[in-house]
């Protein structure tokens, strides 16, 4: 038997690791789209932009706080192999993601099809 | 012996109540690294959605030298499959959470199809704009 301490989550695939960079990666989508968005300025006027871009942003800054406290958690949860109590906010920060990215979407969809509508 | 004292250890945890609870309130808990495993596979599906709808924006934002109404129509194809994605995203999620939690066979993959086709009609409608250019 050898004499390394009993710390699991290294040898089982760096997986808090992994979970945190995808959520940097979404996170960086999500700010890159709010990005996108601004290039329908002309469109929706600058208003409409801003909101769409503070309300991305702010969704990013709770994703990038919520991301370190999972990431704790998700470490302890591997090393015991026990996933109770993982994170006690359960997916919510899964919903907001999805909320943001249905809402960037969809945002560009109302604007382009309200701009036909008003070109007809 | 052991066993015993693990079912007492959580007996006297307190009570899970970990949102959403049709996902939660089934089943026992898995290995955690399933548990990550599905949640990397939900954000990755989260960045497809988003990437669907930055090139729908781009299509319009750019104004392409492309036929109007034909490039309109797969802005509005890549737009429309972005923003249902997160919803069926999180629906598929759900599913394989509550799947790992009981144990069962993962179900089938028809997230996988839906995009594919939609994504498939929208470089049609592209290459159809392009032709016609």
């Amino acid at each position: 038997m050898s004499d390394e301490p009993p710390l699991a989550h290294a040898p089982a695939g760096l997986q808090a690791e992994r979970t945190r960079l995808a959520w940097g990666r979404t996170n960086t989508s999500i700010i890159g789209s709010a990005i996108a968005i601004t290039k329908l300025a002309g469109t929706i006027g600058p208003h409409a932009v801003a909101t769409c871009c503070a309300l991305s942003l702010l969704a990013a800054a709770g994703l990038w706080l919520t991301t370190g406290h999972r990431y704790r958690r998700s470490i302890v949860a591997v090393d015991r192999l026990d996933g109770l109590e993982f994170d006690s906010r359960g997916a919510r920060p899964l919903v907001l993601v999805a909320g943001v990215a249905t809402f960037v979407p969809l945002t560009a969809l109302v604007v382009i099809v309200a701009a036909l509508s008003t070109k007809s | 012996m052991n066993h015993a004292a693990g079912s007492v250890a959580r007996a006297e945890q307190p009570k899970d109540r970990r949102f959403p609870r049709r996902v939660y309130a089934v089943g026992t808990e898995p290995d955690p690294r399933f548990t990550l495993a599905n949640e990397r596979t939900f954000l990755a599906w989260i960045r497809t959605s988003l990437a669907l709808a930055a090139v729908g924006v781009a299509l319009e934002a750019f104004a392409l030298p492309l036929d109007h109404r034909i490039r309109l129509v797969a802005a509005i194809l890549l737009l429309g499959l972005g923003a249902v994605l997160p919803g069926l995203a999180w629906s598929r999620w759900a599913i394989v959470e509550r799947t790992l939690r009981c144990g069962d066979p993962l179900p089938g993959f028809w997230l996988g199809p839906v995009v594919a086709v939609g994504t498939a009609a929208a470089i049609a409608v592209l290459i159809v704009a392009v032709i016609c250019s």
